[in-house]
């Protein structure tokens, strides 16, 4: 990231912050469009997210760090949208608008239970399994990009993948069952 | 340990199918918006975190202060009653629950709460049961918590449920031990040390099947409640222990 675009864009610069937005939107997006699994609602978190740093930018000791803060600012904007589609009403979506082709390594039935537990975690526990397993961050990144001790991070991701896995275990065990008695 | 590797690369797998690229329409309507979002200085910033840190503090401190004025009242009204009738079985209620778990005031040195994703009701309930089983299903539960936090060693989860009565958390625990000791629980052993604690407990440890390599449960019950703390990853048993004698104690 070009530093002296982060401190042009700092001093108000439009011109230098509309470049820093789509340097920084795709990156931003791909993790949004997989914590909320839904293409407009990450667009809608995306938009939020760049306003905020827009808005916040002037507050931004060190402009290196920009990412890491911008991702932190698109978490928080991830956990709003969530929390306000909850109160409105409670729904599973199934996301149907990935681009990349599907995994044939992955059973449809284990696509369907992970997508279903995944949306019963929490946002910070979602955020986390992403960073880790889709931006490929450690956990000490994952702590400095989320503001939280590295302890709080391994226990997040610890409970996130022990219900993601559970959720394909269950289904194993209840075809299993299900084999028995026919 | 092959599995563990599987499923992390199922996870990989699975989140690499999406969208990587943002549409451009996004970008330029946030864009055009920075018309109307003035920026702002860093002390302004600094206030609003200062607020935003304040705030998931205040349901704990709205219970610490109906915890305060219930003692008061009982104090007042109950305990100067010399002779009157005893309390064989000890009711805990709904609003202590919080107080029990792991807080950021009640924290061992060292040691975060994830408050954040603290779970509570029936979603609570069966977190300590290995999911896809039977679960606990009573007519007679009233609230669960499960708290989980961590330090630089481990994970830990503490958990409480409670119940209208000490038959029902009887029975809820009965279930747990014999869910526990079956092949539908973790694959944990149990520990033939009673771990002492409440009207009745017990304790398991070992590996969760192929997924946590090592991990430690306590349960007890104490009258109408059920707690258990649990230690995964690299959890330290004395730790664990620690953490249940001190819940132990808050209930008390």
């Amino acid at each position: 990231m070009d530093r002296s675009l982060v401190e042009r864009a700092q001093r108000g610069d439009r011109e230098a912050f509309t470049s820093l937005a789509f340097d920084l939107s795709d990156r931003l997006f791909a993790v949004a469009h997989r914590i909320l699994r839904d293409f407009d609602s990450a667009g809608d978190a995306l938009q939020v997210t760049l306003l905020r740093i827009w808005r916040d930018l002037p507050s931004l000791r060190d402009p290196d760090l920009i990412e890491g803060w911008a991702f932190r600012i698109l978490v928080r904007a991830c956990h709003d949208h969530l929390r306000r589609q909850r109160r409105r009403a409670p729904t599973l979506r199934l996301m149907v608008d990935a681009t990349s082709e599907p995994d044939p390594a992955i059973a449809i039935a284990d696509r369907e239970q992970l997508e279903a537990a995944f949306q019963r975690l929490p946002t910070e526990q979602r955020a986390a399994v992403i960073l880790h397993y889709y931006r490929g961050l450690t956990l000490r990144e994952i702590a400095e990009v989320l503001a939280v001790p590295i302890g709080t991070v391994s226990s997040r991701l610890h409970y996130a993948k022990r219900a993601l896995r559970a959720a394909i275990e269950a289904d194993a065990r209840r075809a299993a069952r299900k084999g028995h008695s026919a | 340990m092959t599995r563990e590797r599987d499923f992390d690369d199922i996870l990989a797998a699975w989140l690499d199918e999406g969208v990587d690229g943002a549409p451009e329409r996004f970008v330029w309507a946030a864009i055009d918006g920075l018309e109307r979002t003035p920026q702002r200085g860093r002390w302004a910033v600094s206030i609003e975190e200062f607020l935003m840190n304040l705030k998931p503090l205040a349901p704990i401190l709205g219970v610490i202060v109906v915890a305060a004025l219930a003692v008061a009242g009982y104090q007042a009204f109950w305990a100067s009653d010399v002779g009157g009738p005893t309390i064989n079985q000890r009711l805990v209620t709904e609003e202590q629950l919080p107080l029990i778990v792991l807080t950021d005031e009640n924290a061992p040195d060292g040691f975060t709460v994830d408050e954040q994703t603290a779970l509570t009701g029936r979603e609570a309930l069966n977190q300590p049961l290995r999911p896809g089983g039977a679960a606990i299903d009573t007519p007679a539960f009233v609230d669960a918590l499960s708290v989980t936090g961590g330090d630089e060693v481990g994970g830990y989860q503490t958990w409480t449920a409670l119940f209208e009565t000490p038959e029902a958390a009887e029975a809820a625990f009965d279930f747990i031990v014999t869910e526990h000791d079956s092949p539908e629980g973790w694959n944990l052993a149990a520990v033939k040390t009673d771990p002492g604690l409440g009207d009745e407990s017990a304790a398991w440890t070992g590996q969760q099947y192929d997924f946590t390599p090592n991990a430690r449960t306590i349960f007890w019950r104490e009258g109408n409640l059920l707690l258990a703390v649990v230690g995964f990853a690299d959890w330290d048993a004395d730790t664990v222990t620690a953490l249940a004698n001190q819940m132990a104690d808050r209930v008390d």
